[in-house]
């Protein structure tokens, strides 16, 4: 059950803390390493944005040499963007367990009842940090999606 | 050594024992119905976020702006990312939602002389529990939509640097 995230030495430090003060200290911290880390992305997507525009307008006035820097620009945003995004992934997965953990009465899925064994826990039921990878870009990347790598 | 089963636990302990542990369940059920909550909360305005960036790719591509789809698209994983975790978060407080329930609703029936078992335990699992995300990934056919477009981005994420 929850065979790779709930066994993380984050998750596992967290269930051992059992100070409230000290358990909302960890997800203050986490919540801010989530919202850099979105901060960053977004920045991203803005800076792609832009240059996205700058090719639209350098291909309509047939400035084809400023075009190619612009496309470029966008194709390598794209490609550094990745790490961000997975490490994103990781701390928000962290801050909704943390979160929810923090709600009394929390029971670990592996102390459930037997009878809830087969429970879809979605990310968290993932066995391998891989699989998850390899999820995310399936279902999440269009590119993705179509067969389009931009390892290409 | 095996976990004894939430029927046989319930039942081999005293009334009284057995009606302060459904008081305890019961403070924990509200809360994580309150939990489910703010999740679908989340959930119904992140899947207007898709939608709309979704709309944008579409119509960046209608007008032939490959480059400016490809842009938005970053920003659309970011949002499906927050889906996923979000829908994965509901899995977990609705599990600890319907444990809570299961636990009251085993000890009023014990109450009321209901006998249990191990299967009839198990039939009272909703199914819904056990096809969470696969279902609601699937369910946009924007995907669909795009492919209609593949070339026109193929071109541009393998060729983008010649294209102009």
């Amino acid at each position: 059950m929850i065979p790779w995230f709930y066994s993380t030495d984050e998750l596992k430090k967290f269930q051992n803390t059992k100070s409230q003060r000290k358990r909302e200290k960890v997800i203050l911290q986490q919540r801010e390493y989530v919202e850099q880390q979105k901060k960053i992305l977004l920045e991203k997507a803005d800076d792609i944005k832009l240059n996205a525009k700058d090719v639209a307008r350098r291909v309509k006035y047939g400035d084809k040499h400023r075009a190619t820097e612009s496309m470029m620009s966008v194709a390598m945003d794209l490609k550094n963007a990745e790490p961000v995004l997975s490490n994103y992934v990781n701390n928000l997965l962290l801050l909704r367990v943390y979160e929810t953990m923090h709600i009394n009465g929390y029971v670990d899925p592996s102390a459930l009842p037997e009878a809830m064994a087969d429970i879809d826990y979605g990310l968290y039921s993932l066995s391998t940090e891989d699989e998850l990878r390899d999820m995310l870009s399936q279902a999440t990347d269009p590119l993705a999606v179509l067969g389009i790598s931009l390892n290409e | 050594m095996a976990k004894k089963p939430i029927w046989m636990e319930l039942e081999s302990m005293s009334k009284r024992k057995r009606s302060d542990r459904v008081l305890k369940h019961t403070a924990n059920y509200d809360d994580f119905v309150n939990a489910s909550k703010d999740c679908i909360e989340t959930l119904g305005a992140l899947r207007k976020s898709i939608s709309a960036s979704e709309q944008r790719i579409i119509k960046f591509l209608e007008k032939e702006n490959q480059a400016e789809a490809v842009a938005e698209i970053l920003r659309l994983r970011v949002l499906r990312i927050e889906q996923m975790v979000e829908l994965s978060a509901l899995s977990v407080a609705r599990a600890n939602r319907f444990y809570n329930k299961l636990v009251m609703d085993v000890s009023k029936g014990i109450d009321a002389n209901v006998k249990y078992d191990e299967q009839s335990v198990q039939k009272m699992v909703p199914a819904e529990l056990k096809t969470l995300v696969a279902d609601s990934v699937e369910a946009s056919d924007f995907y669909d939509i795009l492919s209609k477009y593949k070339d026109n981005l193929r071109e541009f994420v393998t060729d983008g640097g010649n294209k102009a």
